[in-house]
C-alpha cells in the first residue's frame, strides 16, 4: 500500500453533512483521505487543478451531492463525464433527493452509483460502512498500483 | 308568402278576375264610346234613371245625345285634374272619363244638393295644414286618419300598412261612437289578395257606397273585339268582388272606401274607411283624399328614411357601447351576460346565444364537445343551440351572415321550437369551426294580435261553393305557423356590424389571456423555484439539527441526565419529521411540472417492478400478493405509474389488520362488466387494488387523497406522511386520468385508476 493514496473529493455544500461524513470516517477504518469542497466550482477547479487546487491530486473516487448552489450536481457530473480524462472516476451521487426523476437522470449522464443520504445517526453510518466495504474493500478503483489488502 | 298545397281554395281568392267582373255600382252611369265618331258601344243597364234614354237606345248612337260637344270637351280637358261638375238630363252630375279597351269611358254621378256647394279644395287646404303640424309617423298617421273622416264622413278611418309579408296592420284610426276599434290589429295577407292590391296601386280610390247593393250590369256583357268584359280596372263606378263584400258584411260595414298609400310607386298602406250603413262620397271629395294621400305619402317617405337613418344610428350606438363595455369587462362571457339586452336590442331578437369556442370559455369546457354556449333571453336549449351550430356549420354557405324566417323547415330538429327559434340571424365569427353569435325570434303568430274578427265570426254555409272570406282566416293562420317576423336588411345590417366589433373584442381578449398566461407561467416559474427553496434548502438545515443532536449525543450523553438525552432525541425526531414532510411537499410539488414520457407500456412489468419495490414491506407483513391475470400493455409513462403502483400496492399492504393478508392488483378492460364503483370515471380500461383491510369510512373517500391527510396516527400501520395518495393522483390525473377509492369500514378497499389518451 502507497502512503499517498488518491483521495476521495466530497462534493458537498451542507457542512453537517460534510462534518457528519468526516467524523464516521475517523471511525471507520477508510484507507484514503477525504477532501472536502463545498460546491460544483470548486469541484471542477480540483478535478481540473485549477485555482486553489492547483496542486490537488486526482481523486479515487468522487461522492457529488446533486443539489447545491450554483452548479449542481448533474452539471458537474455531465462535465466530467463527457470529458476521456476524467470519466474514468467513478461518481457516487451522494443524495437526499428521492425523486425518481433524479435517479435515472444521474444514471442517465453516467454516475456510477447512486446513494440515498439517510437520515442522520445510525443510518448514515450503516452507508458509509456499506460504501466503505465495497469501493473501498470489494472493488477496484482505477489508478490503483496494488491490489487491495 | 306563397299558400300550400292543403290551401288552395285561398288562391281562388288571388285569381278572382276583379277587374273584368262586367258591372258597376248603382250610384252612378257609366258609358263608353268610340272615338273618334263618339259612338256609345257599352252603357250600364241603369242609364234611363239618369240619362231618361235607355241603354238600347244609346248604344250606336253617339254620346253627344247625353253630354254636348262643348261639356265633353271640358270633362276631356278638366278630368285629367279630377272630376268635372257637369249637367245631365238637368241634373248636377260630376263627370269622369278615362280610357279603357280602346273606348273612352265616362262615368257620371249625380250630385245631392248637400254635396253641390262643397269646396273640397278650401277641405283640403285645412287637412294639408292639419298634417303639416304632425311630426313623427304617428302623429302623420293619425292626423290623416281624422282629415280623411272629416273630410268623408266615414264612421271609421283607419291607416293600414302592409308588412313585408303583405299582412297588415292597422297604425292608426280616427272613429265615431258606436264603431268597434281595429288600431293594433292585424290582418292577415289573404284578406287583401294579390291582384287586389295590384289593382289599389294602379287606381288608388275605391269607393264601396253600399256593400248591399245591387250590381248594375253592363250591356253588352262582353265586348265585340275582345270578347270579354270592358276592363273597369280605372273606373270610379267598378263592382267589386262578392267575396270582398261578404268579407265587409262579415265585418259589419255598410259602406268601404280606400285611398292608396304609394311609397316610392310600391303599394306601402291603405287608408281604409268603414261606414255602418250606406255611404256616398263625392268624386271630387274622394279626389281630395287621393291628394292628400299622395301628400301623405312623400311625409311618410321622409318620416321612413328618417326613422331609418335614426334606427341606424340606434343600432350603431347600442354596438359602440356593447362592443366598449365587452372590451373593458374583465371575461367576455361575464360581460356579455350583464349585457344580453343590448344584444337582443341590436337585432330586435328574443333571444340570442353566443358560441364562442373554447379559447374564450372561461367555463374551460372540452373542445372536443363542443362549447357550453352563452344563452340570452327566449332561445333554445343548450344542447338545441349546439347541434344549430354544427348544422350552420356545414350547411349555411361560406357567408358570414345567414338568416330565415322558417327555420324549422330547413332544420327540423327546431320545427317544434318556434315558440322560440321561428327565426334565425346568425354570423358567423370563424370560417372553421362552429362559432357564431345567433339571434332567435319566435313565431310571429304569437307575437301579433290577429284580427280574427271577434265582430261576426265566419257562417258556415254548408253546400256553398263560393269562398268565404273569414273562413279562410283559420287556414292562413296554420299557413303561418312556424314563421317569425321577417329580419330587415337593417336587422342583418346590424348582427354584420356586431360580428366586426366582437372580432376586434375576442383579439383583445385574446391578447388579454396571452398576457395572463405569460403571467402565470411567470408565477408558476417563480413558485418552482419557491418550492424548490422550501423542498431543498429548508431540508438542509433540519438534517443539520438531527446531525448535531446525534454528535451531541454522542460526544455528550453520557454526562446527560436520561431526561436531558430523551429531550435532545426528542428535537432531532421533530427535525426529522419536518424534513420528511418538506421532502414530500417538494416532491408533490413537482409532479405539476413532470413532462410525461408516454410510451407503449407492459402494464405486467411495470406492476412487477412496483411490488419488488416494495418487496420488503409484503415480506415483513406476510402480504401475499394475488394476480388472478396478466396486465394490458397501455399509453402512459412507465416510471410515473409505477410509483402510482407501488403507492397504491404499499397502502394496501399496511392498512391491514388479521391475517390472510393479500393485495390483489387487477384491471377491467373494454366491454367488460365492471361493477359501478369501477365506471365512476368512464375509461376504456380502469385499473385497480384490492385489499381485504381495514377499510376507510365513505366521509373520507376524498380527503384521503389531501396532501397530509391522515386518517391514523404517525405511528399506526407503519406510518406514513399522507403524501403518497396525493402524489399518487397527481401523477395519474397529469395522465388525463382519475384516481378514486370504493370502501367501507372493515370491507377493504379498492383504488381505482384511469389513463388519459395519450400525449396531446
Amino acid at each position: 500500500m502507497t502512503t499517498a493514496r488518491r483521495p476521495l473529493l466530497l462534493v458537498e455544500d451542507s457542512d453537517a453533512d460534510a462534518v457528519a461524513l468526516e467524523r464516521i470516517a475517523r471511525r471507520l477504518p477508510m484507507p484514503v483521505p477525504v477532501v472536502r469542497v463545498r460546491d460544483g466550482e470548486s469541484a471542477l477547479d480540483y478535478l481540473y487543478q485549477r485555482g486553489d487546487h492547483a496542486d490537488a491530486p486526482r481523486p479515487a473516487l468522487v461522492l457529488l451531492d446533486l443539489h447545491m448552489p450554483g452548479m449542481s450536481g448533474r452539471e458537474v457530473l455531465s462535465r466530467l463525464k463527457a470529458d476521456p480524462a476524467l470519466r474514468g472516476i467513478p461518481v457516487i451521487i451522494f443524495s437526499s433527493s428521492e425523486a425518481v426523476g433524479d435517479v435515472e437522470g444521474a444514471y442517465a449522464d453516467g454516475a456510477n452509483c447512486y446513494l440515498f443520504k439517510p437520515e442522520p445517526g445510525e443510518p448514515l453510518e450503516a452507508t458509509a460502512r456499506a460504501l466503505q466495504a465495497f469501493w473501498f474493500t470489494a472493488a477496484r478503483l482505477p489508478g490503483e498500483r496494488q491490489s487491495p489488502p | 308568402m306563397r299558400p300550400s298545397a292543403p290551401e288552395l281554395d285561398l288562391t281562388r281568392c288571388d285569381r278572382e278576375p276583379i277587374h273584368l267582373l262586367g258591372g258597376i255600382q248603382p250610384h252612378g252611369v257609366l258609358l263608353a264610346f268610340r272615338e273618334p265618331d263618339l259612338t256609345v258601344a257599352v252603357v250600364s243597364a241603369n242609364a234611363e234613371a239618369l240619362l231618361g234614354v235607355s241603354p238600347q237606345a244609346l248604344r250606336g248612337q253617339p254620346v253627344t245625345r247625353v253630354l254636348d260637344a262643348d261639356t265633353l270637351r271640358r270633362v276631356r280637358a278638366g278630368t285629367a285634374s279630377g272630376p268635372v261638375r257637369v249637367k245631365v238630363g238637368g241634373r248636377a252630375c260630376s263627370a269622369l272619363l278615362h280610357d279603357s279597351d280602346g273606348l273612352a269611358v265616362l262615368e257620371l254621378e249625380p250630385l245631392s244638393d248637400s254635396t253641390a256647394e262643397e269646396d273640397a279644395l278650401a277641405a283640403l287646404h285645412r287637412l294639408v295644414s292639419s298634417l303639416s303640424r304632425a311630426h313623427g309617423t304617428p302623429a302623420l298617421l293619425q292626423a290623416a286618419a281624422d282629415a280623411v273622416r272629416a273630410l268623408t264622413g266615414f264612421d271609421r278611418v283607419m291607416v293600414y300598412r302592409f308588412h313585408a309579408d303583405w299582412h297588415g296592420e292597422v297604425l292608426a284610426e280616427s272613429r265615431g261612437g258606436g264603431v268597434d276599434s281595429f288600431l293594433g290589429l292585424h290582418f292577415p295577407a289573404s284578406d287583401i289578395p294579390v291582384q287586389a292590391r295590384a289593382l289599389y296601386t294602379r287606381n288608388p280610390l275605391r269607393l264601396i257606397a253600399d256593400v248591399n247593393a245591387r250590381t248594375v250590369p253592363l250591356e253588352p256583357p262582353a265586348l265585340p273585339d275582345t270578347g270579354r268584359p270592358l276592363d273597369l280596372s280605372g273606373a270610379a263606378l267598378r263592382s267589386v268582388s262578392e267575396v270582398h263584400l261578404e268579407y265587409l258584411r262579415n265585418m259589419g260595414v255598410g259602406a268601404s272606401f280606400s285611398v292608396s298609400l304609394l311609397k316610392d310607386g310600391a303599394l306601402w298602406g291603405l287608408i281604409a274607411c268603414h261606414h255602418l250603413k250606406p255611404h256616398a262620397v263625392s268624386a271630387a271629395r274622394r279626389q281630395a283624399c287621393e291628394v292628400l294621400a299622395r301628400l301623405l305619402s312623400l311625409q311618410l317617405s321622409a318620416e321612413e328614411r328618417g326613422a331609418e337613418a335614426a334606427s341606424r344610428a340606434r343600432r350603431a350606438e347600442l354596438q359602440r357601447r356593447l362592443v366598449t363595455q365587452l372590451g373593458e369587462g374583465p371575461a367576455l362571457p361575464a360581460a356579455l351576460e350583464s349585457h344580453g339586452g343590448l344584444l337582443l336590442e341590436l337585432t330586435g331578437a328574443s333571444g340570442a346565444a353566443l358560441l364562442l369556442g373554447g379559447a374564450l370559455d372561461a367555463k374551460g369546457e372540452d373542445p372536443e364537445h363542443g362549447d357550453a354556449p352563452l344563452l340570452f333571453g327566449k332561445t333554445p336549449s343548450a344542447d338545441e343551440v349546439r347541434a344549430l351550430a354544427a348544422w350552420l356549420t356545414l350547411e349555411a354557405g361560406q357567408g358570414t351572415t345567414f338568416h330565415t324566417e322558417r327555420l324549422g323547415a330547413l332544420f327540423p330538429p327546431l320545427a317544434g321550437r318556434a315558440d322560440v327559434a321561428a327565426g334565425l340571424l346568425a354570423v358567423r365569427l370563424d370560417p372553421e369551426a362552429p362559432r357564431f353569435v345567433l339571434w332567435f325570434r319566435p313565431e310571429v303568430e304569437r307575437t301579433v294580435t290577429w284580427a280574427g274578427n271577434p265582430h261576426k265570426p265566419a257562417q258556415a254555409e254548408p253546400g256553398h261553393a263560393r269562398l268565404h272570406p273569414r273562413g279562410s282566416f283559420a287556414a292562413w293562420r296554420e299557413e303561418v305557423r312556424g314563421v317569425s317576423a321577417p329580419w330587415t336588411p337593417e336587422d342583418v345590417e346590424a348582427a354584420d356590424a356586431f360580428r366586426g366589433g366582437l372580432a376586434g373584442v375576442v383579439l383583445r381578449h385574446a391578447a388579454e389571456l396571452a398576457r395572463l398566461s405569460r403571467a402565470l407561467a411567470r408565477s408558476n416559474a417563480e413558485l418552482e423555484s419557491f418550492s424548490g427553496t422550501v423542498g431543498h434548502d429548508l431540508q438542509e438545515p433540519l438534517r443539520g439539527i438531527q446531525q448535531y443532536t446525534a454528535f451531541f449525543l454522542e460526544d455528550y450523553g453520557d454526562s446527560l441526565q436520561p431526561e436531558g438525552r430523551e429531550q435532545l432525541q426528542a428535537v432531532g425526531g421533530l427535525a426529522r419529521r419536518t424534513q420528511g414532510m418538506l421532502k414530500n411537499l417538494f416532491e408533490y410539488s413537482r409532479v405539476g411540472y413532470v413532462e410525461l414520457a408516454w410510451g407503449e407500456v407492459d402494464m405486467q412489468e411495470v406492476v412487477d417492478e412496483a411490488l419488488a419495490m416494495i418487496s420488503t414491506r409484503l415480506e415483513e407483513g406476510r402480504v401475499e400478493v394475488r394476480l388472478p391475470r396478466r396486465l394490458p400493455r397501455i399509453a402512459c409513462d412507465a416510471v410515473r405509474i409505477r410509483q402510482v403502483w407501488a403507492n397504491l400496492l404499499s397502502n394496501a399492504a399496511k392498512y391491514q389488520a388479521a391475517e390472510p393478508r393479500w393485495v390483489e392488483p387487477g384491471f377491467f378492460g373494454p366491454g367488460e362488466p365492471r361493477p359501478a364503483a369501477a365506471d365512476r370515471f368512464r375509461a376504456p380500461y380502469v385499473f385497480f387494488v384490492r385489499d381485504p383491510g381495514i377499510g376507510i369510512p365513505p366521509q373520507f373517500h376524498e380527503s384521503i387523497f389531501e396532501m397530509f391527510r391522515r386518517l391514523h396516527p404517525a405511528q399506526a400501520y407503519g406510518g406514513g406522511s399522507g403524501a403518497g395518495l396525493a402524489i399518487a393522483r397527481r401523477l395519474v390525473r397529469l395522465h388525463g386520468g382519475e384516481l378514486w377509492v370504493d370502501s367501507a369500514p372493515h370491507q377493504g378497499a379498492t383504488f381505482y385508476f384511469t389513463l388519459g389518451r395519450g400525449p396531446r
